[in-house]
Order: structure tokens, then sequence, then C-alpha cells
């Protein structure tokens, strides 16, 4: 069982898709239960193959027991051990949360259909981070990337609709060109397994250098279209905006942050520290441009929202760039920063998007002036929107403290400290569009009526009180995360 | 002549740039659907040429096989959306999809 835990933490979740499609239509009120122990299985499993990486440091599952360039490896190191506990746990914890919210927003003969896609989605994302091939890879990406057109298109208004058509545009364009990078570089090396590859590639670099540089390009494209890198993040406001509340959460808890893991290690395990500092360091250049650019213009749009779901979809812009820009800087410090953020962002942007979830149930509207009063009503769900706001603002003894200094860390270490202007900048920003939203939770006018009259239901409660309290664990226990980053990003650039 | 992986190449581009062209300049929802699967299967093109030219295994065929798979699980879906969006408003113009957007 532990030996092919790796395949089995893919294969649970696609299994229990299609016995709640299947089932679902006549029992339907068992496909909550039944995605609900899919995902805890991956949760558990998740967090046993990390635990094995951290001690073993690689864990290799050949599925089929096929070596290496002929079959797929699934090679778990330190790096996706992380990405993958990430989407694992979020994906448990929003299955848990959404009973209510999925009854509430998902019309009756849709609902079993509902939690079969949400295991489908849970599935691409989980192959996406744990698999050892490109082509695996891609595969994984569509799985994922046609069930969020799903979920947002599923939302009740028809604008969702119209936001998962720009989407899916968007999405296969992206994905469209991920697949040519893969095929340049199937052309240039022969091969489709990761290490293979990179093994290959000083001599493809001999042969075909332009084939091989033509590949990152398009690899480097379509990742920044999945993950919604500034300025290619025209599909996010929308989709996260329009999709049903449940959606929303998992995907901002998990989707664009699995893309940057999949640059990530495009860049430092496929193509190799080596290419992307030593032949192409301008590619890198321009991404900490762009995700500089994010980490300022997401938040500033995000102030001027009044929508909740849209002020944290633009919030996500610019986190992703915190994420982004550890990779651009190429050191160590940095890219610790932003390994530790994929586990920050996850608790923090779950526990936001939970508690407007809760908002949205209990007063029917993401408003932000339906925060008023929340702080008396639903005082556990307020404590998780007010400890979630200060680790997205960066306050210490919260994740996203740990984020901050690293990054701050990592430019001051490679010389270029004005980016410390951009995380400042950033910081404030984001302190203003939290600003607002607290106000109104704690210290809104006591003679107005509050819009959500009482706390969520039990279910909804555990799962926001979790992402809240995850967000203080890795702040205040901030060994955790970064002892494993911190191994993640010097095995990612081969320092020891 | 032989026809060499220049020419597959040179095809596999004018799909591409007319996927693109597509995508951006036609105003209804199905003609950049269909403009999406034109770029999709430039790629297909690209990897079928790839490996017949060049790795000389069948691995690039098997995966355009996956690739259209894939495809047509996206144009589903696609479709799905656009026919549902033309129950709510009888027309499945871009335009009008993006103007109500906000």
């Amino acid at each position: 069982m532990d030996a092919s835990l790796p395949a089995l933490v893919v294969v649970v979740p696609m299994l229990a898709a299609i016995l709640t499609a299947l089932a679902g239509r006549w029992w339907r009120r068992h496909a909550w239960p039944v995605a609900l122990l899919a995902t805890a299985f991956a949760a558990a499993g998740s967090l046993r193959i990390l635990w094995r990486a951290v001690h073993e440091g690689v864990v290799l599952y050949r599925m089929g027991g096929w070596p290496v360039p002929t079959g797929i490896p699934y090679r778990i190191d330190l790096l996706n051990g992380i990405v993958l506990a990430m989407v694992a746990c979020v994906s448990f914890l929003s299955v848990l949360w959404m009973r209510e919210s999925v009854k509430r927003e998902i019309r009756q003969a849709g609902q079993a259909s509902y939690y079969a896609v949400v295991l489908l989605f849970t599935t691409g994302f989980l192959g996406i981070t744990i698999t050892g091939d490109v082509f695996n890879l891609y595969v994984f990406l569509e799985i994922a990337s046609i069930t969020s057109y799903v979920l947002v298109a599923m939302g009740r208004r028809r604008e969702g609709l119209f936001a998962g058509y720009q989407y899916l545009i968007l999405g296969s364009i992206g994905a469209t060109f991920v697949l040519i990078g893969i095929g340049h570089l199937y052309m240039a090396t022969g091969s489709l397994a990761m290490t293979d590859i990179a093994a290959r590639l000083s001599g493809a670099l001999v042969d075909h250098p332009s084939v091989v540089h033509t590949s990152f390009a398009f690899i480097t494209v379509g990742l920044a279209i999945k993950m919604a890198l500034f300025p290619l993040h025209s599909w996010q406001p929308g989709a996260y905006t329009y999709a049903p509340s449940s959606a929303s959460l998992l995907m901002a808890a998990t989707a664009t942050k699995v893309a940057a893991y999949a640059f990530y290690r495009f860049a430092f395990t496929v193509f190799g520290t080596h290419y992307v500092t030593a032949r192409l360091p301008q590619v890198m250049d321009g991404i900490m441009v762009m995700a500089a650019a994010a980490m300022v213009v997401g938040p500033l749009f995000a102030v001027r929202q009044d929508n909740l779901k849209r002020m944290l979809a633009y919030s996500s812009v610019g986190q992703i760039g915190y994420v982004v820009l550890g990779a651009a800087l190429v050191n160590a410090s940095a890219m610790t920063g932003s390994i530790a953020h994929f586990w920050n962002h996850a608790a923090s942007k779950g526990a936001l998007f939970a508690v407007v979830g809760i908002v949205v149930l209990r007063s029917g509207s993401p408003h932000i002036d339906n925060l008023r009063g929340l702080g008396r009503r639903a005082p556990w769900t307020a404590a998780a929107m007010t400890v979630a706001a200060l680790s997205l603002v960066g306050v210490p003894l919260t994740g996203g403290f740990v984020t901050k200094y690293y990054l701050a860390l990592g430019t001051l270490e490679t010389g270029r400290g004005v980016l410390l202007a951009f995380i400042l900048l950033s910081s404030l920003l984001t302190a203003v569009y939290m600003w607002r939203c607290l106000q109104r939770v704690w210290f809104a006018d006591p003679d107005l009526e509050p819009a959500v009259t009482r706390e969520a239901p039990w279910t909804m409660r555990v799962a926001t009180l979790t992402f809240g309290a995850a967000c203080l664990v890795f702040g205040v226990f901030a060994w955790i995360p970064v002892d494993i980053a911190s191994a993640a990003a010097r095995a990612l650039l081969g320092e020891n | 002549m032989t026809i060499g992986l220049n020419a597959y190449l040179v095809i596999g581009a004018l799909l591409f740039s007319a996927g693109v062209v597509a995508v951006l300049s036609r105003r209804n929802a199905v003609a950049v659907l269909i403009g999406i699967e034109l770029m999709l299967n430039a790629a297909n093109v690209n990897l079928v040429a790839f490996d017949r030219f060049v790795s000389g295994g069948i691995g690039g065929q098997v995966f355009t096989l996956f690739v259209l798979a894939i495809a047509a699980a996206e144009a589903a879906v696609a479709l799905a959306i656009i026919l549902n969006v033309f129950d709510a408003h009888d027309r499945i113009d871009v335009d009008r999809v993006n103007s109500l957007k906000g």
C-alpha cells in the first residue's frame, strides 16, 4: 500500500468521480460523503508521501513497473511534495466546506455531477503535481482545465456561462502553447520523462538550440496564461467572481499555484538552472518584471472592488506574483519564500473565500457591505477572516510574513533592492483593501442590522477555522514550512 | 523533390496562424472555438511530423490520439456552454458576451 501510494492518491479521486457520477443519479445524497472520503484519502496519502520525501529525498513510482524513459514515472521530491499536500488538503477542506453551499447554489439534478467534476478537478491538479512525465503533465493539465471551465459555467447566474466561455478560450490557448512547447522538447531530446530530458538537454542545445529556445518560450507563455500572471490574467477575475462559491474556493486556493509549480518544474528541473541563468537570462528578467508588476497591479484593482469575490480574485493576481518572483530571482532565499507561499497563500485565500462563501450563503450576495456586523453575529467566521487578512498583508506571526521576509532577503542578496519597494507597496495596498473588509466586520455602525444573522453550519465552520488556523501555524511554527521549502529550493538550484 | 520536415512545419505554422486569426477576429463563438481547434491541430501536425522525421518512434502519433480525445472533450464543454448561452439569449455573439461581463 505504502509503495503504490503515489498512484492511489491520483486514482482514488478519479474512481470516486466516476462513482459519484453514476451512483449519484439514484443516491444523490451519497455524493458528498463519497467525495469527502476520496479527498480525505488523497490528503492523508499526500501528507504521508511528503513525509517520505522529507526523509528519503525522492519518492519514485513507476507506472506498471516500466523503466523510466519508456513508462510514466511518478516522481515526488520536496517541491511537488509541498504542492501535492497543498492541493490534496485544500480539496479535502473545500469538499468538507461545500455541502451547504452546493445545496444552495447548484440545482438539485446537477449536484451529484457537480461533486464528480470537483473530484476530477482534484485528480487533474494532483496529477499535474505528481507526474514526472511532460506529456502526462499536459494531459492532466487539460483534465484540470476542462473541469475548471465546467465548474465556472455551473454558476447559477448566466454571467457564469460567459465567464466560463472566456476562461475556456484563454485556457485552451494556454494549453495549446504548452503542448506545442512539449512537442518541440520531444523533437529536440526524443524523450518525455523530465529527468531524462534534463540529461539529454545539453546535447540537444548543441544540435538544435533554436528548437529548445522555442520550446521554452511556448511553455513559459502557456503556463503564464494558466497561472494568470499579469498581463495575461484577464480570464481570472470573471471566472472567480461568477463561479459557484465552492468552485471559487477550490480554484482560488489551488489552480493558479499549480500552474506556477509547473513553471518551476520546467524551468529548474527540465530545462535546468544553468539554462535559465546562463543561456536565457532575459526570460527570467522579463518574468521578474511581470511578477513585480502583478504584485502591485493586482491589489491596485482589488482596492476598488465592492464585490468581495472580484476583490479576492484581483488579490490572487497579486499573490501569484510572490510565487513567481522567487523563481525569477533564481536565489535560494527568495525561492524559499515563494515555495512557502504555496502553503501560506492556500491557507489565507482558502479562509477568505470560505468566509465570502458563508456570507453568500447567509445573505445572498458577495457585496462588501454584507460583511457589516459579521463580528457580532458570527464571531468564529469573523476571526478566521481576520487572521487570513493579516496573513495576506504579511503581519508578523502569520504565514504571509514568512514569505515576504524570505523574498525580501532574496531581493537584497541578488542586488535587486528596488523590488523591496514593490513588496512594500503591494503589502500596503493589500492592507488597504483588507481594512475595507475588516472595518465592516468589526466596526460597523451597531444600529445597522447585520446582513449575516447567524453562524455558518458546522461543516463550513470547521473548514474555515482550519484554513484560518493554518495561517497562524505557518507563521508561529514557521520552521515547518521554511525548513521544507528551503531544502526544496536548494535541491532545485543544485546547492546543498 | 522530396517533401521534408520543413513542409510539414510550414503547414503547421499556417494552421496555427489561421487559428489565431479566427480567435482574434471572429465574432461568432463557434468560429472562435474552431480557431482554437485549428491551433490544437497545428500542434498535432507538428507532433506527427517530428515523430516521422526526427525521433523515429511512434510516440508522437500516440500523443496525437490523446490530444484528439482531449480536444473533443474541450469542444463538448465549449458547445454545451454556447448552447446554454444561446438558450438564454438567442444569439452567440462574443461581443455581447463581453459587454455583459462588466
